[in-house]
């Protein structure tokens, strides 16, 4: 159920918010295309699905916190 | 004062208010001031015009290599940096741009909702003269301190053309993955509707609030606009001399 949740929220910041993918994403004042070749949001989604809230949502800031201009990754 | 209203609500409130006092006009001032804010980040802008239309023209390849180098993660990583070097594209941090662009965006919603009061005023710099009465009226019939529902509007519907370039035409999605999660049921019906959905939630906010925020809105969403039509253009063009 929280996982759902956690999903459902994910879902609804990609489809609204994302500097990505989102629709509103015009209010952000500029939009940088994805270093990697899984954004965050579907990142996390997929962690969360295959790993639970706890296990998946870790894993989740860490890549956050791997995205930054010092840093050569573009891979999971 | 704290940090926030000091190093970014102050300044932004008194840039607006000394656009203003060239052009008293406090709409003209949003929109100048809006644009003057883009202006300032189009260095930013252009690097991530070119970074998208560099990101769609090596995505075909980036999944190309994904299925060549499935079982080898190493490879796998350093042909992607190949084919990375090879466009000049360089992995550009995203997020944290994003997440440092935050507190600027809010405190630029702060000030055109803070409004003019005398405590307002109060903030100004010694060298921005202060007017005497701020005129809020927008080409002298819009009063922007008030909701306005024609503002709202139009905001509404340059949001609905923004929305509507995002979205790709008609995602084909077969019947069969049919949602089972009543949560799974709504995102689905969302993700539909979206097109129409960004607009109404748009109007929703934006005609209960000062309509000085629905001018700033509708400003930066053209831009918004303008540099996807920019991107598409460009990956047009570039599709194009491919096929010849």
């Amino acid at each position: 159920m929280i996982k759902n949740l956690f999903l459902f929220l994910i879902k609804i910041y990609q489809l609204l918010l994302s500097p990505q993918k989102g629709v509103f994403r015009n209010i952000w004042l500029v939009n940088i295309p994805c270093r990697f070749n899984e954004t965050c949001s579907e990142f996390a989604a997929r962690n969360i699905q295959e790993k639970g809230v706890l296990r998946g949502g870790k894993l989740a800031m860490k890549r956050i916190a791997k995205c930054h201009p010092f840093s050569n990754n573009i891979n999971n | 004062m704290n940090p926030f209203d000091a190093f970014l609500v102050q300044p932004l409130f008194n840039a607006l208010i000394f656009i203003y006092n060239i052009i008293p006009d406090i709409g003209v001032a949003t929109i100048i001031l809006t644009i003057i804010i883009r202006a300032i980040l189009y260095p930013l802008f252009q690097k991530s015009t070119k970074q998208q239309i560099l990101m769609s023209k090596i995505q075909p390849e980036l999944a190309k290599l994904q299925k060549e180098y499935k079982d080898n993660k190493e490879k796998l990583v350093k042909a992607q940096m190949e084919l990375y070097k090879k466009y000049g594209a360089s992995p550009f941090g995203s997020c944290l741009i994003t997440l440092l662009q935050l507190p600027i965006l809010l405190a630029v919603y702060r000030v055109f909702l803070n409004g003019f009061s005398d405590e307002r005023m109060a903030t100004l710099y010694n060298f921005i003269i202060q007017p005497d009465v701020v005129n809020i009226y927008f080409l002298g019939i819009i009063d922007l301190s008030q909701p306005n529902i024609w503002l709202a509007i139009i905001t509404a519907i340059i949001q609905f053309i923004s929305s509507k370039m995002l979205i790709p035409p008609s995602p084909n999605k077969s019947s069969k993955d049919e949602p089972q999660v009543p949560m799974q049921r709504i995102t689905a019906s969302l993700q539909k509707n979206m097109g129409l959905i960004a607009p109404l939630i748009t109007f929703v906010i934006l005609v209960r609030l000062p309509s000085i925020l629905a001018v700033y809105w509708s400003v930066s969403t053209l831009f918004s606009i303008f540099q996807q039509w920019l991107v598409q253009k460009n990956i047009n063009i570039e599709k194009e001399e491919e096929g010849k």
